[in-house]
């Protein structure tokens, strides 16, 4: 998988987990830029992404992202 | 004679003194444990949790080993408070502790503490990137009453200004029900800058957490 391939499979799942149909997921994204991204919905998130993509992260990955390009390249490591 | 008292950073070997000394803070005045009602898990579950999550010493949240510092009288640890400026590593601290607690309860537990976990969302205040954050902070039952967490809190906000000279304040948060320890705070020099109050039934709220409001205390430094 790309990088603009994973990021393009982000979007349904970051509108139906942040209850936005609109939001466009870009890689510099982080949880300041959305409304409803707080401590319960970055859980539903990570457990959604996760179940999507068939990977599981890290503790120390997932306290390392920074924002949503992070993920991206760690979904793309994992899948290659 | 007067204890002679002395301030240091906890290490490995208070692993155990800081675990217990979280469950007492998360305690509070209410007796149960509101993360236990909240993940349906028992204390002893909840307290090896504490100890993981300690033990993986992850900065920039409330329960990080290193963030640790101990007030000790007669070489005793008596007191303790987690101290951290938020935001500084890139995330929040609530994003890192929901992380954390994810990687150690199981998808069930997860999936069954969402209605619970929205009641909180009402509480929810939003700590100030940048800022010196003061949580967990507990003393001995045995010590209490002799202004042991307002001396703890004075060094260690002098040992934070003197290594970043930056630093615009600190702040704390608490329910706003905990009269004895928002007295305390307000006498240390924080003012209340923020509370969110629950809006439905108290006793839905009271099931997870120790009260019906938030508070978010603040001392600013420069002025």
């Amino acid at each position: 998988m790309t990088s603009e391939q994973v990021l393009q499979e982000l979007h349904p799942i970051f509108q139906k987990v942040f209850s936005d149909p609109g939001l466009q997921v870009i890689r510099e994204m982080s949880a300041k830029d959305v409304k409803r991204w707080d401590s319960l919905t970055h859980l539903n998130m990570i457990h959604e992404v996760e179940t999507y993509f068939g990977v599981r992260f890290k503790l120390k990955e997932l306290t390392g992202m920074k924002n949503v390009g992070d993920m991206v390249d760690l979904i793309v490591s994992k899948k290659s | 004679m007067d204890m002679l008292y002395s301030i240091r950073q906890a290490g490995l070997a208070d692993m155990h003194f800081v675990a217990q000394g979280i469950l007492e803070a998360e305690r509070g005045a209410s007796g149960p444990i509101p993360w236990c009602a909240l993940f349906n898990i028992p204390e002893k579950a909840f307290s090896e949790i504490v100890l993981e999550i300690l033990q993986e010493d992850i900065a920039g949240q409330e329960w990080c080993l290193s963030q640790f510092w101990l007030l000790e009288a007669s070489a005793t640890p008596s007191a303790g408070l987690s101290a951290w400026i938020e935001n500084e590593s890139g995330q929040s601290s609530a994003l890192l502790m929901s992380t954390l607690v994810y990687h150690f309860i199981s998808d069930t537990q997860r999936t069954e503490a969402q209605e619970r976990l929205k009641r909180l969302r009402q509480l929810q205040l939003n700590r100030s990137p940048g800022y010196l954050q003061l949580e967990s902070i507990f003393v001995q039952p045995d010590c209490r009453g002799k202004g042991l967490a307002g001396q703890l809190i004075e060094s260690v906000l002098q040992h934070f200004k003197s290594l970043h000279p930056d630093l615009p304040g600190a702040e704390i948060q608490l329910s706003g029900e905990n009269q004895a320890a928002l007295k305390s705070y307000v006498k240390a020099g924080f003012i209340q800058v923020s509370k969110a109050e629950y809006s439905g039934n108290f006793q839905d709220i009271h099931e997870v957490y120790p009260g019906h409001s938030k508070i978010l205390l603040r001392k600013e430094f420069n002025i």
